[in-house]
């Protein structure tokens, strides 16, 4: 049925379906497109759901792996599925899936932003706006800190990270380097 | 120039994705260059959050504010380059040879560093946001909202300009 793609897909080790670039972008797109304040939950519902390119375990797994690596989430999940599934282009059809159509998207809302940033009377709005965008993410870290086992290690190794970035204002890549392997470290012991 | 650059250090120590180095971004480029106020930041991440696609495009949207599209641009992908090679290298490598183990080890590390992060986040813009008390009100119930119900996030921002027009 694929013998007419001049370049067809690689076959998966794990023997899932075929998946060509084209429809890695067009799915990604799709991901990327229904997702308004966080994107994740509409892969799960695009790769497993609705294309059944993954198991239940599989995306999860996926997830995980997309989250502990450095960068955008998202994007390292269409990544990682990429190049599994189409090698290295795969990995490129899927990222840019994922950021064409929403940039193309954000410029235009970006511009017009440009045009009436300055409107005295829209001023108060975006304020209102620009207060209710951190109370989500306010929201979203009090979810996260949800899942974390309240253990007093964490509890201080989360605290630090707060206090040096928003109390001390130290550059957040030294509070990574700093307590990134400090974390790992203790979690790795407390499993000895 | 130097925002690319400083996007690109950020890429490979954003643990918590794109959220949790915004108050570094915000650090750069309000408090030390001025290239953008405090209002004009936190207007942008909730202009990136009210529009659909991943949170990571805010870097565009930044950009595009300081030096037009093609800054906007540069930064989407100064942000995403290097991580995404790590990506890819991890991609090709087989992580299960790594051990589950390690793996368990890394994702329960780093996972109060995250929370701690994306909070400051939060906090780091909220404070940036100017305003009366009404403005930091809605905020804060914007907050509690997201944490105990599915509050859809574009109804919140629409409420939040309401609220700060009028308030």
């Amino acid at each position: 049925m694929r013998r007419m793609d001049p370049r067809p897909s690689i076959t998966p080790p794990s023997g899932g379906p075929r998946i060509t670039r084209a429809q890695l972008f067009a799915a990604f797109s799709g991901i990327a497109l229904a997702g308004f304040g966080g994107v994740l939950p509409h892969a799960r519902r695009m790769l497993v759901e609705r294309k059944g390119w993954l198991s239940d375990r599989e995306m999860t797994e996926l997830l995980s792996i997309g989250q502990l690596l450095p960068g955008p989430n998202i994007v390292n999940v269409g990544i990682l599925f990429g190049v599994r599934r189409c090698g290295a282009l795969g990995a490129l059809a899927a990222a840019a899936g994922l950021l064409v159509a929403p940039l193309v998207l954000v410029l235009v809302l970006g511009a017009a932003y440009l045009q009436f940033a300055d409107l005295p009377w829209l001023k108060g709005a975006f304020q209102g706006v620009g207060a209710v965008a951190a109370g989500l993410i306010l929201g979203m870290g009090a979810r996260l800190a949800h899942g974390v086992p309240p253990r007093p290690a964490v509890v201080a190794l989360g605290a630090a990270a707060f206090a040096g970035v928003a109390l001390a204002r130290v550059p957040l890549a030294w509070v990574v380097l700093a307590l990134a392997p400090l974390g790992v470290w203790l979690a790795w012991r407390s499993r000895a | 120039m130097e925002l690319l650059g400083h996007l690109a250090v950020l890429s490979l120590v954003s643990v918590g994705g794109a959220h949790a180095v915004l108050p570094d971004l915000y650090r750069v480029v309000v408090t030390e260059q001025a290239w953008l106020t405090g209002t004009q930041f936190t207007t942008l991440v909730a202009l990136s959050q009210a529009a659909p696609g991943p949170n990571v495009l805010v870097m565009a949207l930044i950009g595009q504010q300081i030096g037009g599209v093609a800054l906007g641009v540069a930064a989407l992908v100064a942000f995403c380059l290097p991580s995404s090679v790590l990506a890819y290298l991890v991609a090709r490598a087989d992580l299960r040879a790594a051990g589950a183990r390690w793996a368990r080890a890394v994702k329960e590390g780093l996972a109060p560093v995250t929370v701690g992060l994306v909070l400051a986040s939060g906090f780091v813009l909220m404070t940036g946001t100017g305003g009366n008390w009404a403005i930091h009100a809605a905020g804060a119930a914007a907050a509690i909202l997201t944490a105990t119900t599915r509050a859809s996030p574009l109804l919140l921002i629409a409420l939040g300009a309401a609220i700060g027009a009028f308030a």
